[in-house]
């Protein structure tokens, strides 16, 4: 892996240019040489806030740098130089050559490739730092994040793991599901031959057959697009890693943020199996959401099975417009919320508080899990010493992993604390004079689009966690409960409210092979369910 | 009335006649212009201060008291637009309109204390504080959250009075009049007193067009506002829906139905948008063409994604309305709706010339907002002139006050004709702001490309009009 980006000067920085590679059906594509002085001349001529341009027959992406000691932007710019895309290379229309090529590869041949990934990753550790530096340059997410983020990445290759997702995802009539994706699987079952059937012995002469044959099912990959979005490094890796498991091909769009983990991901399956089938019919690329040229094409009828949007209203509404005729799988933009009880003012307030602030920097309420508003049980004294104990801990938040709170979330908290929510309390933490963290303590209805997402609790005295139910909906995709009597009590009447998960308070991120995301068994969506 | 209100009302009457100057260009003094602007502001704080509670509680936290100077009141005294929605939306919704008077006692120079029983709509609210002398304007957001602006007599007054003395020779001077008209504008304008002059032009009124409104003949949302102002200065006026769109209602679209009164509500509404639009437009375009066939001329007001509609089905049924020459369409409300269909004006312009066959010249876009007192149209070189009664600011994301002639940034402003409520605004819109002469003749601050900034909802009336539509 090392070698090849060395020998292509690939992933390295290079005068704040860093080339970004590729994969495209078993191919690395390389993007053309260009040079800072170049880049920042074809830059010169847009207006400051441009973050993508192409030049010559490059993309460049510019990226502002954070500096990480005061997590403040720099006038200094990272510029990612990478190819670009042709929609058709990214299509497949030879149905044939997938029917008896990557279709037909065993489950092991799955695992296989994972194992081999993820041992190119460890043996190159120097590469992996390399680009996990390259991304903390202008990440806003804290350096802390950042490096568990790299961390769990290997998570998500290990064999074990990928084994329980398929086995778990696509089991149906109690048989593990590598079967279905492996081939046609007989299922121990009455078959009925259907009333036409029935009536054709009424008629004389041959008759059909005397009874049904077996059922078969099979689990047949597809071809997909994932269109991935920025909000967690994991995203585009996930998605990736779904359409291997489903056995399937196509090709995955990075987002603006997560370009040097893509193409990570890309060149160590380079380095570990070029020729495995899945390889050779998967590609990772990137170019900027919305992009009609590119989207029109890959979204017109036929040209893929199936389409998964993260991200958005925007980009899941504009896919899903573009491409009627294909299923299309959205991770709609959702948020958490958390209901506490008024058992936390009988027991350590600060130990929930502690749980609570855990679910809220979840990515720093980037991710769609994250507490955003809090609901708590108890008088209006006992409400505001949790929201005084909450923006304690948030404060400690700061200290440990500081976060880069982009310009617009400050101007939103001032237009929010004296606007809409003046009547508000407001107990905010801020690093040199600008908000950092906070929570704003309100009687009234909140409207979540006002929501900064970025490190602010909205925390609402409820005389009932009953009273917060109308809150729920299928926009909140996680509620974390304290206490667990109270969540046990409360676990169905939210899960009827369209809720995903409801789970302990502080334990909202937690993640198991094979468990449901966002009220789908994901991998059963993703392969097509046939009779045969 | 106190000194102190003599003294501002006079400067408010001297900035008008500059702005009619300005809109003439004939004798307009930036300099003396500027000063009366800022000490109409000043003023206008001083005032705040003494009145509005929610201005006293944000001056004293800024520790800001009287000033001589405008710049603290930028950097420190500025309010975003939702101030005017930072009531609790349960109030509404349990009709307690007892606390919705408190809240606006808040954020008004006025008492709102109209006794409120009985009251169970905020249409029968509003009626009630107008018939108190305080009009309540409103606009409404993608979430259906309302803005209620109060304006008193008298801030209602300079309101009508400002419009009609600057927005007519601006219109005739640049758009639409004919030299003779351009004279006799310029005359009375030197002549008559700002209020002489708006008084006279309502009196003389265009009654050579009739007028069609592409809205409800009853309400109360900013456009609606207007137009009941404007349509008795037309030989007949027309609306699409001759009924009314009540706020109930109106909060229902964004908000859903709860009871099956509401539900009803929401059905008959969606009746008359949905399933007889086509027949609406249809009524109206025969409406145009009567007119048309009576010798008078065609003015049409309404709302971009409205246009596109009507333009649309005009063009299916083949046909183009052959208005009089003269003939004008004012739109404006913005290019995207609730639900985030989009309008691009490259698409829009030539569509509603080839639809309505008139010249581009004479179709005008506007700009304005419930918060301003000002009405802004874009020229032949696409800027909206800032008249010069605004003091604009604009802020960068963070909402710090960006210094320039050529910004990008949110659109803020300092309103001197803002007597009754605090107009000294941070709007929701991100815009391109330019500040020097412009191609038409006119000079000065003005903006050009108008978006939404981040986190702000889409609102207005366009956006309303193209969800009821959608």
């Amino acid at each position: 892996m090392e070698s090849i980006c060395q020998h292509n000067d690939l992933l390295i920085e290079n005068e704040g240019v860093v080339r970004v590679p590729f994969l495209i059906k078993g191919r690395l594509v390389l993007p053309p040489e260009l040079t800072r002085r170049e880049i920042e001349a074809a830059f010169a001529a847009t207006p400051y806030e441009t973050r993508h341009l192409e030049l010559a027959d490059a993309q460049v992406i510019r990226e502002p740098i954070i500096e990480r000691r005061t997590m403040q932007r720099t006038s200094e710019y990272q510029y990612q130089v990478l190819p670009r895309v042709n929609p058709l290379e990214l299509i497949e229309t030879d149905i044939d050559k997938l029917a008896n090529g990557p279709y037909t590869i065993t489950v092991k041949a799955v695992l296989d490739l994972l194992k081999a990934v993820s041992d190119v990753l460890q043996n190159n550790e120097v590469t992996t730092k390399r680009i996990r530096d390259l991304t903390r340059h202008t990440s806003d997410h804290p350096d802390l994040y950042i490096d568990g983020a790299f961390a769990s990445l290997m998570y998500g290759l290990n064999v074990d793991a990928a084994r329980s997702i398929i086995d778990n995802e696509l089991a149906i009539w109690q048989i593990p599901g590598r079967h279905f994706l492996e081939g046609w699987v007989e299922v121990p079952t009455e078959v009925m031959p259907g009333l036409t059937s029935f009536l054709a012995q009424m008629l004389p002469g041959i008759s059909l057959h005397e009874s049904a044959t077996p059922a078969f099912i099979r689990a047949m990959p597809t071809r997909q697009l994932h269109i991935t979005s920025g909000n967690a490094p994991e995203v585009p890796w996930i998605s990736a890693l779904r359409l291997i498991l489903s056995k399937s091909v196509g090709a995955i769009k990075l987002p603006f943020g997560a370009t040097l983990s893509g193409a990570m991901l890309a060149v160590a399956a380079m380095a570990a199996a070029p020729n495995h089938p899945l390889i050779q019919n998967l590609s990772i690329v990137y170019w900027p959401g919305g992009d009609e040229d590119i989207e029109s094409v890959l979204c017109a009828p036929g040209m893929f099975d199936r389409i998964v949007v993260w991200g958005s209203p925007e980009a899941v509404a504009s896919i899903q417009a573009r491409a009627p005729f294909t299923k299309t799988i959205c991770f709609n933009p959702r948020y958490g919320v958390s209901l506490i009880g008024k058992e936390a003012f009988e027991e350590n307030l600060d130990v929930v508080a502690f749980a609570a602030a855990a679910d809220v920097m979840i990515y720093s309420q980037k991710a769609c899990t994250s507490s955003y508003v809090q609901y708590v049980e108890g008088t209006e004294t006992q409400v505001k010493a949790y929201a005084k104990c909450l923006a304690k801990i948030l404060h400690q938040w700061d200290d440990i992993a500081p976060t880069f709170v982009p310009p617009e979330v400050r101007g939103q908290v001032k237009r929010m604390k004296r606007g809409k929510y003046l009547s508000a309390d407001w107990l905010l933490n801020m690093e040199e004079g600008e908000f950092a963290s906070g929570v704003v303590c309100m009687d009234s209805e909140f409207d979540i689009r006002d929501h900064p997402r970025s490190r602010l609790v909205v925390v609402r005295h409820m005389a009932s966690l009953i009273d917060a139910l109308c809150y729920l909906h299928s926009g909140v995709s996680t509620v974390g409960v304290y206490p667990e009597i109270r969540r046990h009590d409360l676990r169905d009447l939210i899960a009827a409210r369209g809720v995903s998960n409801i789970l302990p308070l502080g334990q909202c991120e937690r993640v198991f092979p094979a468990m449901p995301h966002d009220g789908m068994i994901v991998l059963a969506e993703l392969v097509d369910w046939k009779n045969g | 009335m106190t000194q102190r209100s003599i003294s501002l009302n006079s400067l408010q009457r001297q900035l008008i006649r500059q702005t009619q100057a300005w809109a003439l260009q004939e004798g307009f003094d930036p300099g003396y212009t500027r000063e009366l602007r800022h000490a109409a502001i000043l003023a206008n704080h001083a005032r705040y201060l003494e009145r509005i509670p929610t201005y006293q509680r944000f001056a004293r936290e800024e520790a800001i008291g009287r000033l001589n100077d405008i710049e603290p009141i930028k950097q420190q005294l500025m309010f975003p637009d939702d101030l005017f929605k930072s009531y609790d939306q349960q109030w509404l919704d349990n009709h307690d309109f007892s606390r919705m008077n408190i809240w606006l006692s808040q954020i008004f120079t006025g008492a709102a204390n109209v006794d409120v029983s009985g009251i169970e709509t905020i249409d029968a609210w509003v009626d009630r504080l107008a018939d108190a002398g305080t009009r309540i304007v409103y606009s409404s957001g993608t979430s259906g959250n309302f803005s209620f602006v109060p304006r008193d007599p008298a801030n209602w007054a300079l309101f009508r009075i400002s419009s009609s003395a600057y927005l007519a020779p601006l219109l005739i001077n640049h758009r639409i009049g004919t030299p003779l008209q351009r004279l006799l504008v310029g005359l009375s304008c030197r002549l008559l007193k700002p209020e002489t002059f708006a008084r006279l032009s309502r009196d003389v009124g265009m009654r050579e067009y009739d007028a069609f409104f592409l809205d409800f003949e009853h309400g109360r949302t900013g456009n609606q506002t207007l137009e009941q102002e404007i349509a008795p200065l037309f030989r007949r006026h027309y609306f699409l829906y001759e009924t009314t769109l009540s706020s109930t209602v109106l909060r229902l679209v964004a908000r859903g139905w709860k009871t099956d009164i509401e539900r009803e509500q929401l059905h008959a509404l969606q009746e008359v948008v949905v399933e007889r639009k086509e027949q609406n437009y249809g009524t109206l375009i025969e409406r145009i063409q009567a007119s048309t066939a009576a010798g008078q001329k065609i003015f049409i007001f309404g709302t971009t994604h409205q246009f596109k509609e009507l333009s649309d089905l005009i063009l299916a049924r083949n046909e183009t309305l052959a208005m009089k020459e003269g003939s004008i369409i004012l739109f404006g409300g913005g290019w995207k709706s609730f639900t985030g269909d989009h309008v691009s004006r490259d698409c829009l312009i030539p569509l509603m010339t080839k639809a309505f066959n008139l010249p581009e010249d004479r179709i005008i876009e506007g700009y304005s907002m419930t918060e301003i007192n000002a009405f802004t149209l874009r020229c032949n070189f696409g800027r909206f002139h800032i008249p010069p009664f605004i003091e604009p600011v604009i802020f960068d994301e963070q909402l710090q006050v960006a210094d320039g002639n050529d910004l990008v940034g949110v659109f803020g402003f300092l309103d001197a004709l803002a007597t009754a409520y605090p107009g000294f605004i941070i709007s929701g819109d991100k815009v391109h702001f330019v500040n020097d002469e412009c191609e038409c003749g006119l000079s000065g601050p003005a903006v050009t490309k108008i978006g939404r900034a981040t986190f702000r909802e889409v609102k207005g009336c366009g956006g309303i009009m193209a969800s009821l539509s959608a």
